[in-house]
C-alpha cells in the first residue's frame, strides 16, 4: 500500500500529540500543593477520567469510564513513588524507582453511560497520574496475566476474576489462548494464583 | 550447521504450507523464527551505522516487511525450497538501512538526529509540529482517526502507551518502551513490537489519518510525497 508519509513524520506527529496527552508530574504535584487535584480526562478512544489522591496513609484512586469501560479489567501502573510518612517533607521526598502496579474490575453497570471504581492503595503514596491499560481478553496472553497478577500490589478477588473470565469466553472461543485461559481459571479457583 | 540445517528444513515446509494451504500456523512459526533473529538483525543495523535508537525500528519496519503475505509467496515463487528466511530478512533490512541511510544525507542539519532521545526514533519537534496549537477538538479529531484507522482496540492502546511519556523519565523525554507497554497490556513483547510495526504501518499508509493531520496542522507540507 502506498505510504502517504514516512516514519520519520509520523514519529514527529507522535511526538507532538504526546506533549500533550497528559499532564505532566510537576503540574501534578503543583495541583496537589495546591489542594486543588483535579481529576485527569483521558479523551477518547481512551475515555477515561482518573483522579488520584494521595495522604499520609495511602493513595485513592477513581477510575470513571464510559460503556466500552463496563466489566472491564484494568491495570494501572506508577514508575514514581513516594513513600508514605508521617512526615510530610519526608514523604515528599522520598521516591523509588520501583514501579507499583495494579489490578482493578471495572463495575457491569453504567450509571448515565458511565461506570466507575474506586480503590484505596494503603501505605502507598502515588502522586502521579497512573498508566491504565484495559485488558483485551482476545489478544491477552494468561500467563503474562497471572504473573503480573502474582506481582500487582492490589488485585481482584479470585472470584471476581473467574467470573471475568466466564464473562468472556465466548470472545476466548478460537483464540490460541483457550486453553492456556482455562487453565489460569481452574488455577484461580483452586486459589493457586494469590 | 546440523542447526541451521534443522531450521533450513523447517523454513521451506513452512513456506510451503503457508503458500499452498494458506495455513496460518506456519505463518505464525516462520514469525517466532524470524523473531528469533531480531539480535541479529540489529546487530547487523549498528554494524551499518545506524544509532542504536534508529535501529529497532529498521528492524521492525524490515521484518514488517519480509513477513507479508505477498513477500512470503515471492520468497517461494523465486527460491522455492531453496528459500532462505534469514537471507530474506537481511535483504528487507539491507533495504530499510539503504533508504534510512539516503533520507539521513537528504535531511537538514537542523533536523538530523542526533539530539533525538528515546528507544524510538522520536525526532525533535519542528515549530509546525507543537501540539501546543492543538486544540481539544483536534487531539479528539486525531484519535479518532487512529481509531478508524487501526479498527482494533489493541493496537489503539499500544500506541496510546507507547506514546505516552513514562513520568520517572519525564525529564529524558523517553516515553513507555514497548516492553512496558506489552507488560502493561499482557501481551508478549515480540506481539506488542509486531503490532506496532503494523499500527505505525497502517497510518503511515491511511488516506483519513493523513486527512486529519494535514487538517489540525501536524504535516505541514503534505507528507513525504510532497516534501
Amino acid at each position: 500500500m502506498r505510504e502517504l508519509i514516512t516514519h520519520e513524520e509520523l514519529m514527529r506527529i507522535l511526538a507532538a500529540i504526546q506533549s500533550e496527552q497528559e499532564p505532566s508530574q510537576a503540574t501534578l504535584q503543583a495541583a496537589a500543593e495546591n489542594q486543588s487535584r483535579r481529576p485527569v480526562k483521558l479523551p477518547e478512544p481512551i475515555d477515561l477520567e482518573i483522579w488520584v489522591d494521595p495522604d499520609s496513609s495511602g493513595t485513592v484512586l477513581c477510575l470513571t469510564g464510559g460503556e466500552k469501560w463496563k466489566g472491564a479489567l484494568v491495570q494501572c501502573q506508577w514508575n514514581t513513588i513516594a513513600k508514605p510518612s508521617t512526615n510530610e517533607e519526608a514523604a515528599k521526598s522520598v521516591q523509588t524507582a520501583e514501579p507499583v502496579h495494579i489490578f482493578l474490575l471495572m463495575p457491569q453497570e453504567a450509571s448515565n453511560g458511565q461506570c466507575q471504581a474506586v480503590v484505596t492503595l494503603e501505605q502507598l503514596r502515588l502522586e502521579t497520574i497512573p498508566a491504565v491499560a484495559r485488558i483485551v481478553p482476545r489478544y491477552a496472553d494468561p500467563e503474562i496475566l497471572r504473573s503480573r497478577l502474582q506481582s500487582a500490589a492490589l488485585k481482584p478477588s479470585a472470584k471476581e476474576l473467574v467470573d471475568w473470565i466466564d464473562a468472556n469466553l465466548r470472545e476466548l472461543e478460537g483464540t490460541k489462548h483457550r486453553d492456556k485461559w482455562t487453565t489460569l481459571r481452574k488455577e484461580l479457583e483452586a486459589g493457586k494464583c494469590s | 550447521m546440523e542447526h541451521a540445517k534443522q531450521i533450513g528444513g523447517d523454513v521451506s515446509e513452512l513456506l510451503r504450507a503457508f503458500v499452498f494451504e494458506g495455513d496460518e500456523t506456519a505463518y505464525e512459526q516462520l514469525c517466532m523464527l524470524a523473531l528469533q533473529k531480531v539480535p541479529h538483525l540489529l546487530a547487523y543495523a549498528k554494524s551499518c551505522g545506524v544509532p542504536e535508537s534508529d535501529a529497532e525500528e529498521l528492524v521492525h519496519d524490515a521484518l514488517w516487511d519480509a513477513l507479508k503475505p505477498e513477500a512470503l509467496h515471492a520468497l517461494w515463487k523465486k527460491h522455492g525450497e531453496r528459500a532462505d528466511l534469514y537471507t530474506h530478512l537481511f535483504i528487507k533490512l539491507r533495504g530499510r538501512i539503504s533508504t534510512y541511510k539516503r533520507r539521513m544525507q537528504r535531511r537538514p542539519r537542523h533536523l538530523s538526529f542526533e539530539g533525538l532521545s528515546g528507544t524510538r526514533r522520536e525526532p525533535i519537534s519542528e515549530p509546525t509540529m507543537h501540539a501546543t496549537n492543538l486544540t481539544a477538538d483536534d487531539k479528539a479529531l486525531f484519535w479518532q482517526a487512529v481509531n478508524e484507522c487501526l479498527n482494533n482496540e489493541l493496537d489503539v492502546q499500544i500506541l496510546w502507551l507507547a506514546t505516552r511519556t513514562d513520568a520517572h523519565e519525564e525529564r529524558s523525554g523517553k516515553r513507555y518502551t514497548l516492553k512496558k507497554v506489552a507488560e502493561m497490556l499482557c501481551i508478549s513483547h515480540d506481539n506488542a513490537r509486531q503490532r506496532w510495526c503494523g499500527a505505525t504501518q497502517k497510518l503511515r499508509s491511511c488516506p483519513k489519518f493523513y486527512q486529519v493531520c494535514r487538517e489540525i496542522g501536524l504535516i505541514s507540507d503534505g507528507g513525504k510525497n510532497h516534501a
